[in-house]
């Protein structure tokens, strides 16, 4: 058995130093051509990103006026203060940034605990049990992922607002819907765990529930730390939601939206800037420490992953 | 090893031990009395109201919010698209409202066929130019270009970034104080910089290039992953054969991640008529770039009008479920499905 793995592990390595050559053989001159103008497209634009978020980290620590007198130099003096007067002076009815901040925290890791606690609960149930309603529900799943549904937004408006839960922080609520892409993807992944040590866990004298938290759950952490980032990353950028249904409770990405559209020319736009740029930290360092998790295993199609 | 010492238990350790081992011993009755064969008896049928009883309660939460925030919310979007209210607030029922969404449709310079023109102009563009941008930029990655790890990162930062942060970037960018609107003026040593998002000529192409500058990142993984998944053994054997750069492009690669490209053309197709840019964060609809979902975010948070968005929704979900089905259809008959 050991010897069959090492072999196989033998394989692989030679096939992947195979692929290596492979793919490091000389190249034409028509190659070379069309990788050398797609460095260049590829360089222009990795320079414009970088040169965006330069101009705006540069802009940030300027004084009004100079941002206006001299926009593309660099600062005459670095204005750190500008970081700190964000916090009280970016406000939008009467919720300041630090406000912002907190119900940014509140509403992007609420939905995100929720809406992964539902969905490992409804995939690991789909994956692992048989019950009569099955098939039906899991068609049903699937048809509402390919029906597009355009124009429920006054519906779903009137409801959350008949709930109370407009400016509330039980916004969480619908987050707590355990079907869609991340219901598929935990499925798969549940399905490929071994059920040996949910069995084992029974032997042991435990019941479906302490199976399921602490023995299945904790097996599956990979994907599920993977999809927690994205999603949390998606939910703390999410203007949306917030814009539609969260007016009086503005997280970060609303209460910029709307501070932006009242600057006027007297507002202090370097201070704006260090509200943006803070307001992008928690992504990018996320994105920074977690790359490879967050930029591997993205399939689709077959659902490989 | 340390000497133990035979401690006499104390009398409330006595009765504690009396206590259990009574219970101890009167559930070993009753368990034998239940299961004479030492087996449980009626573990079947126990074990599946067990399991029926946990099915329940994992699936309880998550399907209510399913019914409430799906089924019912659709169904009340339907009973909406049929309502129209007094002005004493009671409603009735009519068909008045999908009467108007298509005499307006008739009506030429309605606001809504701007919606329809540029929501199109959308579709068109994200999937007949951006997407096949995405497809040559990631063979090129999947080629190992040089920096390639440095520029996969720089693509896929925009979709980190809240595109509230990469909207103000671009506006202070286009803008007259901004890079590009000196650029601009250097170039054409124009007096003043036109405004980019509000003027009809410029304000959807600016939409259009905010597509283009941010829009490859997640195309770029979903076909990277599937590039990478490619066999070794394939590619190989195709290499050994002698094929071209662009043999192994488009008759080897192309046809090999067929599977993730035609989920990635379906889930286009399901958003024909959702296509949009960030026109309530850039334009605000000026210069003629209302899209459809800007159009009905118009009408229900900003005019509060609730039944004839409800109706329009319903009109364009029955036109594009063919254009799903058909794509779907489709899709299957240009490769049979690859499998590896």
């Amino acid at each position: 058995m050991e010897r069959a793995i090492d072999n196989s592990k033998a394989l692989r390595a030679l096939h992947k130093r195979h692929r290596l050559g492979a793919k490091d053989r000389r190249r034409s001159a028509g190659e070379k051509i069309a990788f050398g103008v797609a460095f260049v497209i590829f360089f222009i634009y990795a320079l414009t990103i970088l040169y965006a978020f330069f101009w705006i980290g540069m802009s940030s620590l300027k004084t009004n006026r100079e941002f206006y007198r001299a926009p593309l130099a660099l600062p005459e003096q670095w204005i750190f203060r500008n970081y700190i007067e964000a916090f009280t002076a970016l406000e939008y009815n009467s919720v300041n940034m630090i406000g912002m901040i907190g119900n940014a925290l509140w509403y992007a890791l609420g939905s995100t605990f929720c809406h992964l606690l539902a969905c490992c609960m409804t995939s690991y149930v789909f994956a692992r049990y048989n019950f009569r309603l099955k098939k039906i529900m899991y068609s049903i799943v699937i048809l509402t992922m390919i029906i597009p549904i355009i124009g429920g937004l006054a519906a779903s408006y009137k409801l959350r607002y008949d709930l109370n839960l407009v400016n509330s922080p039980l916004i969480l609520l619908p987050a707590f819907s355990g079907f869609g892409m991340h219901f598929i993807i935990l499925m798969s992944y549940f399905k490929t765990l071994s059920w040996n040590y949910a069995e084992a866990s029974f032997i042991d004298g435990g019941g479906h529930i302490k199976t399921f938290f602490s023995v299945m759950l904790p097996l599956a952490k990979a994907p599920i730390v993977a999809l927690a980032i994205r999603c949390f990353i998606n939910y703390w950028n999410d203007y949306y939601t917030p814009l539609l249904y969260l007016d009086k409770m503005p997280v970060l990405a609303t209460g910029l939206y709307y501070y932006r559209l009242e600057l006027t020319y007297r507002s202090n736009e370097p201070v704006y800037f260090a509200g943006v740029v803070m307001s992008m930290i928690p992504c990018l360092v996320l994105f920074a420490i977690f790359q490879d998790k967050i930029m591997e295993n993205v399939t689709a199609g077959g659902l490989k992953g | 090893m340390r000497n133990r010492e035979r401690v006499e238990p104390t009398w409330f350790e006595k009765a504690r031990r009396k206590v259990k081992d009574t219970f101890y011993g009167v559930s070993v009755a009753v368990n034998h009395k239940l299961y004479p064969n030492g087996k449980k008896a009626a573990s079947a049928g126990a074990r599946r109201r067990k399991e029926t009883g946990f099915i329940i309660f994992m699936l309880f939460i998550p399907v209510c919010n399913f019914l409430i925030f799906y089924v019912y919310c659709n169904f009340s979007s339907i009973l909406l698209a049929f309502q129209q209210s007094n002005p004493d607030g009671s409603y009735f029922f009519t068909a008045d409202n999908f009467v108007q969404v298509f005499q307006k449709l008739w009506k030429g310079g309605e606001m809504l066929n701007q919606s329809i023109r540029n929501t199109l102009i959308f579709f068109i563009f994200d999937n007949g130019v951006i997407l096949p941008l995405s497809l040559f930029l990631s063979f090129f990655f999947y080629k190992r270009i040089a920096l390639k790890s440095y520029f996969r990162f720089m693509f896929y930062v925009p979709s980190i970034v809240s595109s509230v942060v990469m909207t103000t970037l671009y506006k202070y960018l286009l803008d007259a104080n901004g890079p590009v609107g000196m650029l601009y003026q250097a170039l054409t040593h124009a007096e003043s910089v036109p405004a980019f998002f509000n003027s009809k000529e410029y304000a959807m192409w600016a939409l259009l290039f905010y597509n283009l500058w941010t829009g490859f990142s997640v195309n770029l993984l979903l076909i990277g992953g599937a590039m990478a998944r490619i066999p070794d053994e394939t590619v190989e054997a195709a290499l050994l054969d002698g094929v071209g750069f662009w043999r192994e492009l488009f008759s080897i690669t192309f046809p090999m991640i067929w599977p993730t490209l035609s989920t990635i053309i379906i889930c286009a197709a399901s958003e024909v008529l959702t296509a949009s840019g960030p026109v309530l964060l850039l334009t605000g609809g000026s210069g003629e770039t209302y899209t459809l979902s800007y159009y009905i975010y118009d009408q229900v948070q900003l005019q509060n009008q609730y039944n004839a968005p409800a109706a329009l929704g319903l009109v364009l979900t029955a036109f594009t479920f063919p254009i799903v089905m058909i794509t779907r259809w489709l899709t299957g008959k240009v490769y049979a499905d690859v499998e590896f």
